[in-house]
Formats: C-alpha cells, sequence, structure tokens
C-alpha cells in the first residue's frame, strides 16, 4: 500500500537464522490457534518480535473478545473462591441463618451469572458476610440421577445443608428444606406438588417460590450438578 | 461496588485488554482468571467503582509484563524498552482500541512484501504455507520474510508510525473510549 517511505531502521538487516525463522513460526501458529506458546530460550530482539506479533493480532476485528462459556465459568470460579476466603470471624450463627447463607451461596455459585452477584448480594448487607462460613462447602451425592420422577421430591443432607431434591418437570433442582419463616423443616406434598410447612402452614410451589403463610422469602436454591449417573448437592462440611 | 457488579462490569474488557498484549486466547484467559481471584482477596474491603477499575487495569498490566518476562526461559535482565513495547500508555481502557489503531497503521506501513505476508497472516489467518501459495513464495521464504517484517515493526516501536514525528508519549492525549 502506501509504501514510498521505509519508516523504520536497521535495513539491510542481518538474516535471521534458521532457527529463529522456524521458532517464530510456531510461535505465529500458535496465536493463530489459540494456543499458548511454548517457553523458550530467546534473546532480546527474540522476545520483542514476539511482543510485536503478539499486539498485531489486534489488526482483526473482534478477536479480543471472551466466550460467553470462559466467562461464566470465571464467575462461577470467582464465587467459589469467594466463599472458600470469607471466613466467619465475629459471632457463632444460628443455625438458620447459617443454612440460609450456605444455601443462597450454594444456588448462587451453579448459576454461572447469578454466582457472583449472590455473593456479592450477601456481602453487601451489613451482616451476612459472617455468614459465609466458608473453606467449608463441598460436593455430597444426594441421589442417583434417574432416582427422581416427574412431580417427585427426594429430602437430602449435604453436610450442614438439609434440602429437597426436585424434578420440575423433567428438569431437577434442590432446594433448602428449612423454611425461612422460623427455620422449621418443610415436607413434601407429593399430591400437591408442594412442600409445606407442619409449624406454620407456609407453603411453596417447586421452585421455592411461596404460595401462601408467613414466610417472608422464597427458598434459597442449592447447587447441584450431575457426575457418573449421580447427582451431587454443595454443601458444608459439617453440621453447625 | 460489589464484585458482583464489578466483574459485569471489567471482565470482558479486562480480557480484551490482555489479548492485545498476549495475542492468544488460552493465555488470555490464564491471566484474566488470574486478575480476578486476586481481585477476590483485594475487595474484602468495599471500594468505588473507579478505584476497583483502576485496580484491575493495574494488575491486569503487572500480569501481561511478567508473563513476558516469563516468556524467555534465559535469565537475563529484562528489555530495557520492555514496557514501551507494550503499552501505548497508562490508560488501561483505551488501550485495546488503540493497540488496535497501532496494529493496522504497522501493517500498513511495512514495505509491500512484509506488509502482505503479515496481512494475510494477522488477518486472514493463514499459515505460512498458505501465504505461500498466495504469494507464489516457499513456505521457507514466507517464514524468513515475517521474521524480518517483525524486526521491522519493532524497531517502530508502538509510537505513531506514519503519520510520524512524534514519539510515544503523544498518544497519551486520545481519548477513553
Amino acid at each position: 500500500m502506501s509504501n514510498d517511505h521505509d519508516p523504520a531502521a536497521p535495513d539491510p538487516q542481518p538474516p535471521p537464522s534458521l532457527e529463529d525463522v522456524v521458532q517464530l513460526d510456531s510461535f505465529l501458529d500458535a496465536l493463530q490457534g489459540e494456543r499458548r506458546p511454548e517457553r523458550r530460550d530467546l534473546d532480546d530482539e527474540e522476545l520483542r518480535e514476539r511482543l510485536i506479533a503478539a499486539q498485531l493480532r489486534m489488526a482483526a476485528d473482534g478477536v479480543e473478545h471472551p466466550t460467553p462459556a470462559f466467562l461464566a465459568s470465571l464467575e462461577q470460579t470467582i464465587g467459589q473462591e469467594v466463599a472458600r476466603q470469607g471466613r466467619p470471624r465475629r459471632r457463632p450463627l444460628s443455625r438458620l441463618s447459617f443454612l440460609r447463607a450456605a444455601a443462597t451461596f450454594a444456588g448462587g455459585a451453579g448459576i454461572g451469572v447469578a454466582g457472583v452477584e449472590g455473593i456479592a448480594a450477601l456481602r453487601d448487607e451489613s451482616r451476612p458476610r459472617d455468614l459465609v462460613v466458608a473453606g467449608n462447602d463441598r460436593w455430597y451425592a444426594v441421589a442417583q440421577a434417574d432416582e427422581v420422577a416427574p412431580g417427585g421430591a427426594k429430602s437430602f443432607t449435604a453436610g450442614g445443608v438439609m434440602g429437597f431434591l426436585l424434578n420440575d418437570s423433567g428438569r431437577l433442582r434442590a432446594v433448602s428444606a428449612i423454611c425461612t419463616h422460623m427455620g422449621c423443616r418443610l415436607k413434601p406434598d407429593q399430591a400437591a406438588g408442594e412442600l409445606h410447612c407442619l409449624c406454620h402452614g407456609s407453603r411453596f410451589n417447586r421452585r421455592g417460590d411461596v404460595l401462601s403463610g408467613m414466610a417472608p422469602s422464597p427458598l434459597p436454591e442449592i447447587a447441584i450438578r450431575m457426575e457418573g449417573g449421580l447427582v451431587y448437592a454443595l454443601g458444608t462440611k459439617e453440621t453447625v | 461496588m460489589t464484585l458482583g457488579s464489578a466483574f459485569q462490569e471489567n471482565a470482558a474488557k479486562i480480557f480484551g485488554f490482555i489479548y492485545a498484549k498476549v495475542g492468544n486466547r488460552a493465555v488470555a484467559e490464564d491471566l484474566t482468571s488470574q486478575v480476578f481471584l486476586k481481585a477476590v482477596r483485594w475487595l474484602a474491603e468495599d471500594r468505588s467503582a473507579d478505584s476497583i477499575r483502576s485496580w484491575l487495569y493495574t494488575t491486569a498490566r503487572t500480569a501481561i509484563a511478567d508473563y513476558w518476562r516469563e516468556q524467555s526461559t534465559r535469565l537475563q535482565a529484562p528489555l530495557a524498552d520492555f514496557e514501551e513495547l507494550l503499552f501505548h500508555g497508562s490508560d488501561g481502557p483505551a488501550e485495546s482500541r488503540r493497540t488496535r489503531e497501532w496494529a493496522r497503521r504497522v501493517l500498513a506501513a511495512l514495505p509491500d512484501r512484509e506488509g502482505e505476508v503479515l496481512r494475510l497472516r494477522f488477518l486472514k489467518g493463514y499459515s505460512a504455507a498458505e501465504v505461500g501459495q498466495a504469494l507464489g513464495l516457499t513456505a521457507g521464504n514466507v517464514r524468513v520474510i515475517q521474521v524480518r517484517a517483525l524486526r521491522r515493526a519493532a524497531a517502530m516501536g508502538l509510537g505513531p508510525v506514519i503519520d510520524g514525528g512524534s514519539s510515544g508519549e503523544g498518544t497519551e492525549a486520545h481519548d477513553e473510549q
């Protein structure tokens, strides 16, 4: 194109060695393949060439956009990390508030975008930061993948977290088994496809939404994942 | 500001910032993760959106520089002009755009054959052999030309390339995106 002038530098250049030539080519191949280039014994000149080559990739449009899959998985990792690092400091927790926090964390971490937000929300309120009992979360096998039929429910305990595994029209989900009103244990009402509280009569649907009664908020969701035909729920190491 | 909203607001941009300096997805993902995991620790205290953003860019910058230092297995003092070859200015959010403008100017400013080889390599994603086919050269020729082209580009530095004269410092005046 516009090359009447040669804007730079040492010409004639010393000829590159065959080794340089081949290695730089494989470095460029790595960039194009979006792979990590190999580390090598590079002199200053070779390192400069690579710094420049890496930045020249930006000549193409849009190469620098992250994939949604990467962002989602990083967000999830961060959620786990937040929980792992935030240690309880101030006061011991009531069982209820602990369970609520643990389940809120668990639900958040399992759901991509909701992950960090859920935790961040916790941290922003005045007390809950010490609710996230951290370093204790782990996955528990709680059911066979095909064990809960559509419309069915199975109660489980994942360390200190009690929950129900529910099959909502073919989609498995887990919610806390503790009523958000006074902390009573819920019972499934299989016929109605609901969970209800024997203490004060609150009722929840299979997504954890409050249908009736005094419960102030929906049931926290608990993160689950499938592996090797089993369903794992994210719980805590031990009962608090 | 919460880590969650900081993530949503900055993650893709920080990735782009890093990508612009390492040129491949795998390393950009590694370093982006590294930056945000550090942020988890740092964000134990509440911070403003501005201070989070500037912390993220500073940390990304350090991660990029460290990555490049470690790319050579040779134990040596790092390049004297290291930072000058890596960053156009201190303003993080505008850096990806500046890198793109710079990259296009460089590709346009190189002598014909060298420019053509790099354009096919970087814009079309051709391998050396494919570039050779397109230009009637051997793959070996192409490999030599691309080394020369990159050396010439390195000698130009990151300053304004064609519109010549001023040194890299002037780029600081660019407005943010």
